[in-house]
């Protein structure tokens, strides 16, 4: 279970983003609100680098007035392919997975094949 | 009551640990990390945070060794939707290790196989030498000028004279003569080059038989630790002064070791000579 929350994480951070850039703490609060999907709120700033090595997701420095300055983490177009495949492949993953877990396999084929029955 | 958060003791001592924990981690890398827990904590903890509240912050962060794991590529890297992991970059390394090691090891072959080649011990001058024509060497007169032993002949305006000399193959390589080397003095008597001829066999260990008797080819090839004839054939064209001599005391060779084609310079052992005529005879 640990391998593939590990596997998820990447994406859920960058649909977090797809809607506004947030900072570290902001998005840690939004992914411990979807129960399971953090096993330690420390885990998201390697996977941050980590995106933003491979080009998914920047990071600037935001001073506002009263507030101390924060780094926060943006979205990129590369980003934004990169989820939509994600999203692409995860429906079609997840449809073929819970067919097999409910022991249909027939389904699962289908749903392999990207045709629901 | 403290400043921040992160100058809680329990906050610096989870730093300290954290510092240590990433010490096997690129310093920039170890560096943004902190940088980033470091803003986490003061984002989530008030300055003035009680024990309890600042205990199971650093609870839900995870305990820096577990982050150091993280950072260091436990497993995150998979989390990433595109861009190399650290298990791609580490497969490119190891697939250019496996085509950089055999271009290393054919470098290093083809290095050490010139090294071999061109401090092979060239073609050296063994001893047995000689004029190739009897009424020459009928007519010898040998001399000592500055300690260097003179053997000359006079010229036989334009007739064909010649020397022979013994060369020894002391490589471990067979050694392939092609010729003289272009530019290079060629014989004692002529101008206009001359001929060189090795002899194609060697008779007994050292000894390539009477010199007169053997058949001469070019390109010869010398085996290791075998000896040859080297015969140098000439007409003589240069009209020098009576009294005056023109010799040479070694020959320039272009020989093939290996893969190799390189200039030998055989001594030798004395000079050669002619000695000039009565100018007036040379065009009469």
């Amino acid at each position: 279970m640990t391998e593939l929350r590990r596997g998820v994480l990447g994406p859920c951070v960058l649909a977090l983003l797809e809607v506004r850039p947030r900072f570290g703490l902001e998005l840690v609060r939004d992914l411990s609100a979807a129960d399971g999907l953090l096993t330690s709120d420390g885990t998201v700033y390697p996977l941050l680098n980590r995106l933003r090595d491979a080009g998914l997701v920047t990071s600037q420095w935001r001073d506002a007035e009263g507030e101390r300055a924060r780094r926060y983490y943006s979205i990129t177009q590369a980003g934004r392919a990169s989820l939509a495949e994600f999203r692409d492949d995860w429906a079609q993953f997840a449809a073929t997975v819970g067919a097999v877990l409910h022991h249909d396999l027939a389904q699962a084929s289908a749903a392999a094949k990207g045709r629901p029955r | 009551m403290t400043k921040t958060a992160h100058d809680h003791p329990l906050v610096r001592s989870y730093l300290r640990d954290l510092d240590e924990a990433l010490r096997g981690l690129p310093p920039a890398q170890a560096r943004e990390l902190r940088e980033q827990i470091t803003a986490h904590l003061d984002d989530e903890l008030a300055p003035d945070a009680p024990d309890d509240e600042i205990t199971a912050a650093l609870r839900r962060l995870g305990s820096p060794a577990d982050l150091a794991a993280e950072a260091g590529g436990a497993g995150i890297q998979a989390a990433a939707p595109a861009g190399p992991s650290r298990q791609a970059i580490a497969r490119r390394r190891r697939r250019r290790l496996a085509v950089l090691i055999p271009v290393v090891l054919v470098a290093g072959l083809v290095t050490g196989y010139l090294v071999a080649v061109l401090t092979a011990q060239p073609l050296v001058y063994n001893g047995g030498a000689g004029w190739w024509y009897p009424q020459d060497a009928s007519r010898v007169v040998y001399s000592n000028a500055d300690g260097v032993t003179q053997t000359t002949v006079p010229m036989r305006w334009r007739q064909r004279q010649g020397l022979f000399v013994q060369v020894y193959n002391y490589s471990g390589w067979t050694q392939t003569v092609l010729g003289f080397a272009p530019g290079t003095a060629q014989s004692p008597g002529s101008l206009y080059g001359a001929q060189l001829g090795i002899s194609v066999r060697e008779y007994a260990h050292g000894w390539p038989g009477v010199p007169t008797a053997q058949r001469y080819a070019l390109p010869v090839s010398i085996p290791p630790g075998q000896s040859r004839w080297l015969r140098v054939l000439w007409t003589s064209d240069i009209c020098e002064t009576s009294g005056a001599s023109i010799g040479i005391d070694q020959l320039t060779l272009v020989v093939r070791v290996g893969w190799i084609t390189r200039h030998e310079v055989v001594a030798l052992g004395e000079g050669w000579f002619l000695s000039g005529n009565n100018q007036s005879s040379c065009y009469s």
